[in-house]
């Protein structure tokens, strides 16, 4: 018994250990096949409940099936966030950091300030230095924060920048997905500074002339942004914004432990979050090019035709029926056919891109 | 031979159930759009296997899963869920098609030597398992009986049931050599794959008993799946997190839920039988090995009071070793 679960053991009555595999009747041994769609997540529902009660009895198979389940396919950069997020749970340390973001935020006020009673100069040595507390400040968008995995929390959709991100950010890339998503989040996220609205549209004329259509503005924010400029505070907006592509990008899409969907750009190295209208974890996936779906608990289906940029709240229903259970997975193998399994078995199919469902 | 494209979807269909089993294909009728979707997408005519034959496997498949008054909403859930590409794939191998075989080899012959490694832990191991695996499925053609492909159903990936088929295999030799291992090189291999014992049963309390069966008939069959592995077969927290894929602190959680409610259950069940609440979280908390040991302890001062003439055939642990000793 692993030690993470002896509380647990410590509290189950010994006698109900003893009593469990004999409630049930294990029934003959699973084939192959039966036991490989089961931990496949691809059993029905019927099935899967015979192949349930038949491992609480039967060890051999419950071995089995222990040695051949696959490896989980988040990637293992998760795991260090997990930790960095305990970590950062401690409350002392969670007020030290909100206390040093305060400081810096004072700092690039009072800069800011000095700045405009004084002549623009060359960057200084102390500019060069911390230009990034500089550019989180005027910000006018959600920013996430590269390299390094994102701090999934339970609601992405309510998930606005906090201090800490900012200031320890290395390198910005500006998401305006959160915001098309849900403007009353942008609203909430933009500084009240005055003198920010210059800013802010200086980089939404600049991304938009950069990148021209919501399909190509999609395919810019996922591209490797150039370092940040030594330069004045209102020229830094648009020196973040995405230039022509350098080199061809792996763009690698996942779903973190935390039910949060994310993509990277570096195949796997750095994670960003990428803002889902859902409140509830999310659990499946299917990428097909721009085509994205993705799903999570109480039948949260959403769907991208736009590679991330925007998403529409799919509800299938059926003879009356309604997806309201936990969605397990998610496969189309084109635009058109697909399908969706819920973890209660139920299997969800589309011939239409979603349009139409059938319950089977 | 491939699919005639004069003919109607309900002859041929018709023409299959005359060639075919009858018990297996009826239960295709009405859903002959589904059947030809399926052959459709399986690409069965690139290995020359008609609809009949492809009707027939799909009959084999229903046969085998679905309970004879299964309804035609069952069928149609089954049959969707079922690899049939990759049904026909194996198939077609185990007919000895060589265009199926160079599939195959291309598809699968580097993940099976590396599903073969990761069961094994060992490269020559994995090596050797992949290698005699793969004897058995072309080996054993058609010349000579029936190869393990013909086994696959399409429930599961293939390459998926070819790493479970490689497994149990995996686990077959390692018990047929383990007789041949020391107790010291079993613990320093770190597998555990023999049987356990079973356990000795003891009398507890009827209520008891009574309430537990009806507190653990209750949970969801996952639910005591996921209680069975922990407690009972010791299967660790990342073990279940892969088979359920979940996080380990979630599967963490869910034991610690499904645990309090379980034993909530148990002292309400123990209640309505005539226990006062005291009663019934002592009788919870009495550990059921603990009244053995005290069982055997009681005996063994009996015995002693009482000595007995060996037998024979009496071997250690009794009155008389002990005192030998």
């Amino acid at each position: 018994m692993t030690g993470d679960g002896g509380k647990d053991m410590a509290e189950f009555p010994e006698v109900a250990r003893r009593r469990l595999s004999r409630v049930v009747g294990g029934g003959d041994h699973p084939d192959a096949g039966l036991l490989t769609a089961f931990v496949e997540g691809m059993l029905a529902k019927t099935h899967r409940n015979e192949v349930f009660d038949h491992l609480v009895s039967c060890s051999e198979c419950n071995r089995l099936v222990a040695l051949i389940a696959p490896e989980r396919e988040v990637p293992s950069i998760v795991q260090p966030a997990e930790l960095r997020r305990r970590w950062f749970a401690w409350r002392p340390v969670r007020w030290a950091g909100a206390a040093a973001a305060a400081v810096v935020v004072s700092a690039v006020l009072i800069g800011r300030i000095d700045q405009q009673t004084k002549v623009p100069a060359a960057p200084s040595a102390a500019v060069e230095k911390a230009p990034l507390p500089r550019m989180t400040a005027q910000l006018p968008y959600p920013v996430t924060v590269q390299p390094g995995p994102p701090r999934p929390t339970n609601k992405p959709s309510q998930r606005a920048p906090n201090s800490r991100e900012l200031a320890g950010s290395a390198a910005l890339s500006v998401k305006p997905a959160l915001a098309q998503v849900n403007p009353a989040i942008a609203a909430q996220s933009r500084p009240a500074v005055p003198g920010d609205v210059r800013g802010q549209t200086a980089f939404q004329t600049s991304m938009m002339s950069s990148a021209g259509s919501p399909q190509e503005l999609a395919r810019a924010i996922v591209e490797p942004l150039p370092p940040p400029v030594k330069a004045e505070p209102a020229s830094v907006m648009t020196a973040n914004v995405p230039a022509a592509p350098a080199s061809p990008i792996e763009l690698v899409w996942s779903v973190s432990d935390a039910g949060l969907l994310q993509k990277s750009t570096d195949s796997g190295h750095t994670w960003e979050a990428v803002a889902v209208p859902s409140r509830v974890p999310l659990h499946a996936l299917s990428v097909l090019g721009q085509d994205i779906w993705t799903g999570g608990d109480q039948g949260a289906l959403y769907h991208s035709t736009d590679a991330g940029w925007t998403w529409t709240a799919v509800v299938p229903t059926s003879n009356g029926a309604r997806l309201s259970a936990d969605i397990a997975r998610i496969a189309f193998s084109d635009l058109r056919h697909g399908w969706v399994a819920t973890r209660d078995g139920d299997i969800w199919t589309t011939r239409d891109g979603g349009a139409t469902w059938s319950l089977k | 031979m491939t699919r005639n494209p004069k003919s109607s979807p309900d002859n041929e269909l018709d023409q299959a159930r005359a060639t075919g089993s009858n018990t297996c294909l009826s239960r295709l009728a009405g859903l002959h759009t589904l059947v030809f979707d399926l052959f459709a997408t399986s690409g069965a005519a690139r290995f020359g296997l008609s609809i009949e034959l492809f009707t027939g496997m799909l009959g084999e498949v229903t046969a085998k899963y679905l309970q004879a008054d299964a309804s035609l909403a069952v069928a149609r859930e089954l049959l969707s869920m079922i690899h049939v590409e990759e049904l026909v794939l194996a198939r077609a191998c185990a007919a000895g098609n060589e265009a199926a075989w160079e599939t195959f080899l291309l598809r699968y012959r580097e993940s099976l030597y590396e599903v073969g490694i990761s069961i094994a832990k060992d490269y020559g191991v994995g090596h050797e398992l992949a290698d005699s695996l793969y004897a058995d499925l072309c080996g054993a053609g058609p010349a000579h009986g029936s190869s393990p492909l013909n086994s696959y159903m399409g429930y599961g990936s293939l390459e998926g049931w070819l790493r479970t088929i490689m497994t149990r295999s995996f686990i077959d030799r390692y018990r047929s050599e383990r007789r041949l291992v020391s107790l010291q090189e079993e613990s320093d291999e770190g597998l555990q794959l023999a049987a356990p014992p079973p356990e000795p049963v003891a009398g507890v309390d009827p209520r008891l008993e009574e309430a537990t069966d009806e507190a653990l008939c209750a949970l969801d069959a996952e639910d005591r799946f996921i209680l069975a592995s922990f407690f009972l077969h010791d299967r660790t927290l990342a073990e279940l997190a892969r088979i359920l894929r979940l996080h380990e602190s979630t599967v963490s959680r869910r034991i610690h839920k499904i645990t309090v409610g379980v034993r909530k259950q148990i002292v309400r069940g123990m209640m309505h039988r005539g226990m006062s609440r005291r009663q019934a979280e002592e009788a919870l908390q009495t550990d059921v090995r603990d009244l053995q040991v005290n069982v055997r302890a009681l005996l063994q001062e009996n015995l002693q009071e009482t000595p007995i003439q060996p037998s024979p055939q009496q071997g250690p642990g009794t009155p008389k070793a002990e005192d030998d000793r």
